[in-house]
């Protein structure tokens, strides 16, 4: 509760306000125009509460349908690439294998031999 | 906040003015404060503004303090007070009375309501100021002085209890 001295003391006080001189209120006047003419600065805070977030969402957006759509496909030919390389080195490793290689036409005639006697 | 800062500066000079007794550090004060809220809490909502602010202005404020401490120290080491201490009744603001013979008591009453305001111990004055002037609630004060709510109610308990002893002569 405010008493009649808080209401009298509120009421001189706004009273001081209005006895201000001319001189002062004109400084006061370009003082507020000077601060208002400065450029302010960019908080991350102001940046979060501002329109910034919009755009700066749908390029993230973008970004992450893009790599959805491109991710199975580069997975795709990096798995077909890693088959021909598994195959190419078990011939390489494989000494049954290159023999093969170095006499087919031997083999070809065991193949045939043993397809006659089953 | 063309607006806002208009609504407050006159009120923002006075506090600053009866603060240090001085009208060009009063202004410096209030420019500081004007400049640092356009600068940093242009985005903030709206309703911070006022606390924000008197947080600045009163820091500003304590700041002078702080100087003109060190300087008086530094001066009367020196002994020379004399020769460059303003004289305060210069200082004061013209006062623009139209009817004397009507405002003659208004006019003494604020003359030692200035006084007595100027004799408070600085936190509390600004605590004063802040709670019965500006309207501020006591979180917001609190929030504006930098200090516990519970220290809020103190300053301002203190604060009326001396002006009620100073001011007794004009409350019969």
């Amino acid at each position: 509760m405010t008493s009649r001295l808080e209401t009298r003391i509120k009421s001189s006080l706004d009273k001081s306000t209005q006895q201000i001189d001319n001189e002062t209120k004109q400084r006061l006047f370009d003082i507020r125009n000077q601060a208002l003419k400065q450029p302010q600065q960019t908080s991350w805070f102001s940046v979060l509460q501002s329109n910034y977030w919009m755009p700066a969402t749908g390029i993230v957006l973008c970004s992450l349908i893009a790599a959805l759509l491109l991710l199975p496909q580069w997975q795709r030919n990096n798995q077909t690439t890693t088959f021909e390389q598994l195959a190419m080195f078990e011939l390489i490793d494989n000494p049954e294998e290159i023999e093969v290689l170095s006499d087919p036409y031997f083999y070809l005639w065991i193949d045939e031999f043993e397809a006659q006697n089953v | 906040m063309q607006a806002f800062l208009a609504d407050i500066e006159h009120r923002a000079f006075r506090m600053a003015h009866l603060a240090t007794g001085n009208r060009e550090d009063a202004l410096d004060i209030v420019q500081d404060a004007m400049m640092k809220l356009v600068q940093k809490y242009s985005s903030h909502a709206e309703s911070s503004w006022k606390p924000l602010f008197y947080s600045i202005l009163e820091s500003r404020i304590m700041d002078w303090h702080r100087r003109q401490t060190v300087r008086n120290r530094f001066r009367s080491w020196l002994h020379r007070d004399e020769e460059e201490t303003e004289d305060p009744i210069e200082q004061q603001p013209a006062l623009e009375i139209n009817h004397p013979d009507l405002q003659l008591q208004d006019a003494q009453f604020m003359y030692d309501l200035e006084t007595a305001l100027q004799g408070l111990p600085i936190r509390q004055q600004q605590v004063f100021l802040l709670r019965l002037w500006e309207g501020l609630d006591i979180s917001e004060t609190a929030q504006a002085m930098r200090c516990s709510e519970s220290s809020v109610k103190t300053h301002y308990a203190r604060a009326l209890a001396k002006l009620r002893d100073l001011l007794k002569e004009h409350q019969a």
